[in-house]
């Protein structure tokens, strides 16, 4: 009997390590998770739309039908990354995601400036040698740190009705993702030499 | 052998009870980090760095993209106000009101995620500038495959399915002390046979 309750025992201990490694994993090994499916439809350092807006198409799982959205992906380790649109939407938000899908950084076009869409995301490496030149920052940038390599970039946009369609399409279309080269040739701009 | 069988036992009641217990948790994630307002369930940490490792692996295991704080938070609802699943047949009515938001939309999505269209295209979708609203600020809507008057969202087909309500830039994302947060009643008016 008590052979018997010993087994359970050990059994349930057993079962919970199982449940915490593999609740612990999943993440790291899920085969679908929102990288893999945006590496299979697009190449990187350019946006493609995962979802249009009423389509029942869309890329990834549970995107509003209400939105348009695409997306990029990049990598830090390159180069930074320079994301701009230029559209006049009554709403739009743009989020940053790491490699495992984890939500970096977000904002929506109240909080940009200007309500256009433009955006440097570096690494703290990359982040200093901006800082070094570009020591009076006064671009319109929204700068954000992220201590990460791959990553991709996510722009969702509000289709109120039909109409916003032409709209929503050159804001998406016009939705530009490119490595960032202000880093090294700001460095020796011709002023700092002459000094 | 005794002790061989016992090692057995052992090692089943673990892998098959590990295993069981995970698919569970992961599939039905309603515990930490998770906020329930009537039938709404919302994952305000769902994709940040400080989500738990459930939402965490429910994130990557469903392969979806949450949205951000600054971007808004979206409302899962599976069952009516009695308890019963969602099904495609039936037809039900929402009322209340919604946590404040800039936007906020209301669409049906088969339980894997995937959108549900097979109403008409302008049906299929409400957004909450175009609602129609009574004096003080509430909303009644239909949902469901019978042609509603007043607010109507098209569902049409068969099966269980998941309404989501999205908050867009809404405060409930920043404070999340939001007092009481109030979110539709969902009513079953009657099925299709």
């Amino acid at each position: 009997m008590s052979r018997i309750f010993y087994t359970l025992t050990v059994g349930a201990v057993l079962a919970g390590i199982v449940h915490i490694v593999i609740v612990l994993l999943v993440p790291s090994y899920a085969a679908k998770d929102a990288w893999a499916t945006l590496a299979s439809s697009g190449e990187p350092w350019s946006f493609s739309v995962v979802a249009q807006p009423g389509s029942t198409e869309t890329g990834l799982p549970l995107v509003d039908p209400s939105f348009g959205v695409a997306a990029c992906r990049f990598d830090l380790s390159k180069a930074a990354v320079s994301v701009t649109a230029d559209g006049q939407l009554p709403f739009w938000s743009v989020a940053i995601f790491d490699r495992q899908g984890r939500n970096i950084y977000s904002f929506n076009d109240r909080t940009a400036i200007e309500r256009r869409l433009n955006m440097l995301v570096m690494n703290p490496v990359q982040m200093a040698q901006y800082r070094k030149a570009n020591p009076d920052a006064g671009d319109r940038a929204v700068i954000v740190r992220a201590d990460m390599a791959e990553g991709f970039v996510l722009i969702r946009a509000l289709q109120p009705d039909d109409s916003w369609g032409p709209a929503l399409q050159r804001f998406m279309g016009g939705a530009k993702c490119e490595p960032y080269d202000g880093l090294t040739t700001a460095s020796v701009k011709p002023s700092a030499q002459g000094e | 052998m005794r002790q061989f069988f016992v090692l057995f036992f052992v090692v089943l009641i673990g892998l098959a009870g590990g295993g069981a217990l995970s698919w569970v948790s992961i599939q039905n994630n309603h515990g930490f980090g998770a906020l329930t307002v009537g039938r709404w369930t919302a994952w305000p940490l769902a994709g940040s760095r400080d989500a738990d490792p459930y939402t965490r692996a429910k994130v990557a295991a469903d392969g979806e993209v949450p949205l951000g704080a600054a971007e808004g938070l979206a409302f899962h609802a599976l069952t009516d106000e009695a308890g019963r699943a969602l099904r495609r047949q039936c037809q039900y009515r929402l009322s209340g009101q919604t946590p404040p938001a800039r936007y906020w939309t209301l669409a049906a999505h088969g339980l894997t995620g995937a959108v549900l269209g097979d109403g008409p295209v302008d049906a299929s979708r409400l957004i909450s500038h175009k609602m129609l609203r009574s004096s003080d600020g509430r909303f009644s809507l239909e949902v469901g495959p019978r042609l509603a008057g007043g607010n109507w969202l098209a569902v049409r087909g068969q099966g269980e399915y998941q309404l989501i309500l999205r908050l867009y830039d809404s405060p409930i994302t920043s404070t999340r002390g939001i007092v009481d947060p109030e979110m539709p009643r969902i009513e079953l008016l009657g099925c299709a046979a």
